[in-house]
């Protein structure tokens, strides 16, 4: 079991969506990003082509950010997810210097509004009941884990079934994205990886992300 | 969201299916409350009214919008009584009694004295959309005003796209039929990449499209939406579109001479008869004649026979002693002149390229093919033309739309599979009730009737006649305008007085939109907001309008709080093209309307009580209804009925008793299959395209008889009913310093000013190099001293500046500078993470008469400017 995504760029149309219904899905304060949109160009006029790459953690097979942590509060799960145990991530900020693709962000003590001087709405309040974030520590992707062992906890496949699938997966009206069982030759996204000839960002890395993208 | 919470018991965590507001295409979303709080927004998987479960980022965006600190919360009343941009309005917060008693008062006083003098405007914005906006019209004609007017969103994109589409595919817009068009042009318009027409679920449909081998060839200045998603970006000067379009037809027709010729003879008034005049040559009874080749005679276009003998394209022929042609051999002539050659020196689009490109487009259309769907046999013409607001938004708005539209008429491209279709043109309704039924039918000439046009905007076919104006807007006189200038101009009151207007307005309602930002240069549109002796606006927040002109504000409620059973109806924007099912969709309240916001339209039906008028606004919403079915009229005319109750009748007259409210809110909507007939009807309906524009030969001598005695300027040129080129005003102007021609468009991540407070979409802007910021090409920013973030100066020839950060690209026409998401440029007090980003480019659009199409009155998007680094500029209001 290896959870992995591919994303369709020639099906993404870079409209934001899954940057902002991650930051929705994780209640994420102003600044911190689990997802981001990379938009760019190539050429010359007028052999241009414009860039766009929705870009997220790779949860990588060999993740770079593992091997720096001290406290041990960054782990690679049997499943494929890097995640970070809030607990014990005592906010050394090694893995950020770590991570080549700069997918880990530090949660600042200090509270930022998104409305500067107007307090927090009903739905921030909400999100600290309901998913509380540790402040001094450093918050990335976790593949909606929670969303995802709850899904296999009910017998729902994530990537297939829409109640365990992650949020950017499901928020993406061109339907870029395919998430699945990498270990799984024949689950939709291996079938798209190979069918597609997937690629990784940054292959020469050398980290083996899970994360692929379509061209 | 697995964590325990920690204090607070979930007493409640429950999904409500509802709409999108964020832009008007009302995608359906369903929405997590939990304790009473919203908390998550995602597109309903289960619809294919959207994108199944996928939402753009600004629909993500939603609960942002919804728990704004920035809202407007309370009535208030403006008690400074100097209005204008920077004034400040000293508002105080009264109760909605007070609010509304006064208006009531005020509006009932006005309805017995002349009830015209009350001046309505609406717009499509976020938390409003269509739920309010097609009430709003019908609430008007209740009231008895023939005075209306939208904000910048259909005067800069609409006034000829949705003629056009009316007339030649009985619909409010046109589409590709993704499922199975195989080459689709753009000219000028981001269908597909999140255009407001259909966002989700014509991203969703055109990224099959891609998968499937769709090649899509953009026309457009800047390689940014539409043109980041083509096979082959092609740039352009921004309106030449038409030259472009003029020069295809010119290859397609008379170089390579392939069309559809039975489409041609039977589906458009190729075939009709023209004289020497220009009109066509008519009947005893007025009716347009054809020739038939198989008897050798005239017959009239509604003759049962018409249509199963054979009819000339070709030849001349006499007519009772008077000589005539087909309008295709005027068609083929006229094209002539328009060589590829000619369009480069016009668009600088190489030669080489449009005759490429014209035909590869015929080609594709594999005229003569036929498909199969669901055992039905149709013609299949996989390619389609299609344009919106930068193609037509212009002062040759009219010819272009018409000229890029004919392409695929002359392949029979239209409202068959894989061509360019309507969307929705014809529906037999709900099985089990026949409800809403509207079908196209050949109505004057024997042109196509749109039954789905949008309530109470004018401009649909068969158009009136002109006449000296008695409305406000001037509509009554400019009969082919949907949307007007009037009275948003320098000259309005200069024009009202040459036509011997009797009245002026004394009441302006405005609900949402932002008009003085919107429509054009806002220091000109202020001094014609300043002549209404009182507004009053229902707004979800305080804007640049309501805080310089507005004398009573009342806090509407946004589409998370409010109920209403107008958002999918069927002239609106978000019913899937081809063969997805129908799908219709109510939208109700997430959370309770938060402190006193109250529903526009509830509020509109509780002001209808007090004026005396609720008899005409509850028959007003029957008569509505009864253009759709022969069902009993849902509300006895005097019933005062609350809100509620009359979305329950609403839906119960269309869907039947047992889908009644208590139904859709647990359901969210209903849904039945789609027959082929519905989708591609135009086979299975007996009425035409209008391909050569005859009618404006008459409209030109009645809009001469009463603009020319007056001294009223007006292009009389473009009245001409062939195809034909004309420069826009931009084109026009010769002095050489102002050398590049600037543009704004539209952003995936805004809707017009109404996001431009949205954190997570300012976050996302600030990630996107477009958003806020004057692009121009590297080479030509280095040419005048530039580089990328500088702050310059963008300066019109009438010498309006302003000022905006530059970023330069290699994507874009070095002869333009282009600003996304019409730019920005904020000062209200109430949108404090608006203010100051991005800069406003429609001041550098002159509100002028003349400044747009004269047959149309779509306004003139671009303008011609010279850019340097900027010391000076316009300073944004304090």
């Amino acid at each position: 079991m290896r959870w992995g995504m591919a994303i369709d760029l020639q099906k993404c149309v870079g409209c934001f969506s899954c940057q902002i219904a991650c930051k929705q899905e994780h209640f994420l304060p102003p600044g911190i990003f689990y997802a981001q949109v990379l938009i760019g160009e190539v050429g010359t006029y007028p052999t241009v082509r414009k860039l766009i790459y929705p870009v997220l953690c790779n949860h990588c097979e060999e993740p770079s950010c593992v091997d720096v942590c001290p406290s041990g509060a960054t782990t690679k799960g049997d499943d494929g997810i890097v995640c970070v145990d809030s607990d014990v991530c005592i906010g050394c900020r090694s893995c950020l210097i770590a991570c080549p693709y700069q997918q880990r962000s530090y949660l600042p003590k200090k509270d930022s509004e998104y409305f500067p001087g107007q307090g927090l709405t009903p739905y921030e309040e909400m999100g600290k009941e309901l998913y509380p974030l540790e402040k001094g520590t450093v918050v990335k992707c976790n593949f909606c884990k929670e969303i995802i062992d709850a899904g296999l906890e009910k017998g729902l496949a994530p990537g297939v079934d829409w109640d365990a699938t992650p949020a950017c997966v499901n928020a993406c009206p061109a339907k870029a994205r395919f998430f699945g069982d990498l270990d799984d030759a024949e689950s939709e996204v291996s079938q798209q990886i190979r069918a597609r000839r997937g690629f990784q960002l940054h292959f020469e890395f050398g980290t083996e992300p899970s994360v692929y993208y379509l061209e | 969201m697995a964590k325990a919470t920690k204090e607070q018991e979930i007493k409640e965590d429950v999904w409500v299916r509802t709409t999108c507001g964020m832009c008007y295409a009302s995608c359906a979303m369903r929405v997590r409350r939990v304790n009473g709080v919203a908390v998550k927004v995602e597109g309903d998987p289960d619809s294919d009214y959207g994108a199944r479960g996928g939402l753009c980022g600004k629909g993500m965006a939603s609960l942002q919008y919804l728990y704004d600190p920035n809202r407007c919360n309370y009535p208030v009343r403006r008690t400074n009584p100097e209005k204008g941009i920077g004034v400040d309005p000293k508002w105080k917060r009264i109760s909605w009694d007070e609010a509304l008693g006064e208006i009531g008062e005020k509006l009932k006083k006005l309805k017995a004295d002349n009830p015209n003098k009350l001046f309505i405007m609406g717009s499509p914005s976020p938390g409003m959309s269509m739920s309010s906006l097609i009430p709003l019209f019908l609430w008007a004609k209740a009231f008895d005003t023939e005075n209306t007017s939208n904000g910048g969103a259909g005067l800069h994109c609409g006034s000829a796209s949705h003629m056009g589409a009316g007339m030649n595919h009985a619909a409010w817009s046109a589409l590709p039929d993704y499922a199975y068009c195989n080459y689709v042009i753009h000219f000028g318009a981001n269908k597909g990449t999140g255009a407001g027409h259909s966002a989700a679920m014509l991203m969703r449909k055109a990224a099959d499209a891609r998968r499937r081998g769709m090649k899509a060839v953009v026309f457009d200045p800047v390689c940014n939406f539409a043109g980041g998603k083509a096979r082959e970006w092609v740039p352009i000067l921004p309106g030449t579109d038409l030259a472009v379009a003029l020069a295809m037809a010119n290859v397609i027709v008379n170089h390579l001479g392939i069309y559809d010729e039975e489409y041609l003879k039977k589906k458009t008034n190729a075939p009709y008869l023209v004289k020497s005049d220009g009109e066509y040559a008519r009947d005893t009874a007025g009716q347009p004649l054809l020739w038939d080749e198989t008897n050798s005679k005239s017959i009239p276009w509604n003759d049962p026979e018409v249509l199963h003998v054979d009819v000339a394209l070709e030849g001349e022929y006499e007519v009772e002693g008077i000589k005539c042609q087909p309008v295709f051999v005027l068609l083929k002539e006229q094209w002539k002149k328009f060589t590829p050659q000619w369009a480069e020196d016009v668009s600088t689009v190489p030669a080489a390229t449009i005759k490429r490109i014209a035909q590869e487009f015929a080609e594709n259309a594999r005229i003569g093919s036929t498909i199969n769907i669901r055992g039905v046999n149709l013609p299949y013409r996989p390619v389609a033309a299609i344009q919106f607001r930068g193609g037509s938004g212009h002062s040759n708005g009219f010819h272009t739309y018409f000229s890029v539209n004919i392409l695929n008429h002359l392949v029979g491209a239209a409202d068959v599979p894989g061509g360019l279709i309507g969307w929705p043109s014809r529906c037999f309704g709900f099985p089990g009730t026949g409800n809403p039924k509207f079908e196209p039918f050949a109505s004057t000439d024997g042109f196509l009737r749109c039954t789905i046009w949008a309530p109470g905007i004018p401009g649909a076919w068969p158009h009136s006649t002109p006449v000296l104006p008695q409305k406000l807007n001037l509509l009554d006189l400019f009969s082919t305008s949907s949307f007007s200038l009037f009275p948003w101009v320098k000259e309005t009151e200069e024009m009202y007085q040459k036509l011997e207007v009797p009245y002026r307005a004394e009441v302006l309602l405005q609900l949402a939109g932002n008009p003085l930002m919107t429509i054009a240069n806002p220091d000109t549109v202020a001094e014609q907001l300043k002549k209404f002796p009182f507004i009053i606006s229902i707004v979800t927040m305080h804007n640049e309008t309501t805080e310089s002109f507005a004398d009573i504000v009342l806090p509407d409620t946004c589409f998370l709080e409010s109920l209403s059973c107008w958002d999918a109806e069927f002239f609106s924007f978000n019913h899937p093209t081809g063969m997805d099912d129908w799908y219709w969709h109510i939208r109700q309240p997430v959370v309770k309307p938060m402190y006193e916001r109250r529903f526009a339209v509830e509020v509109l039906t509780d002001l209808a009580d007090r004026i005396g008028m609720r008899k005409e606004w509850n028959s007003a919403i029957n008569a509505y209804l009864m253009l759709f079915t022969l069902a009993p009229m849902p509300y006895p005319p005097e019933a005062k009925l609350t809100w509620e109750e009359m979305v329950d009748g609403f839906i119960k007259a269309r869907f039947g008793s047992e889908h009644d409210l208590n139904w859709f809110k647990e359901h969210g909507f209903i849904t039945w299959s789609k027959k082929v007939e519905e989708s591609y009807w135009r086979w299975f309906v007996d009425a035409r395209a209008s391909i050569y524009a005859e009618f404006l030969v008459a409209q030109l001598q009645g809009i001469k008889e009463i603009c020319e005695p007056r001294g009223i300027p007006i292009d009389y040129e473009q009245y001409t009913p062939l195809p034909s080129y004309f420069p826009t005003v931009v084109h026009k102007s010769t002095d050489p310093q102002y050398d590049l021609i600037a543009f704004s468009y539209r952003d995936i991540l805004h809707t017009g000013h109404h996001t431009l407070g949205t954190p997570w979409l300012l976050e996302a802007s600030d990630m996107n190099p477009f958003t806020f910021k004057v692009t121009m090409h590297v080479k030509a920013a280095e040419e005048r001293e530039l580089k990328d973030g500088d702050m310059i100066c963008i300066e019109n020839e009438r010498g309006i500046k302003i000022k905006g950060t530059l970023h330069t690209i290699e994507s874009q026409h070095p002869r333009t500078v282009a600003i996304c998401s019409v730019g920005g440029g904020h000062w209200a007090k109430s949108q404090p993470l608006a203010k100051g980003r991005g800069v406003c480019f429609n001041y550098l659009l002159p509100a002028e008469w003349g400044y747009n199409c004269p047959i149309t009155s779509n306004i003139e998007t671009s303008v011609k400017v010279r850019v340097y680094k900027a010391e000076t500029g316009k300073e944004i209001p304090k």
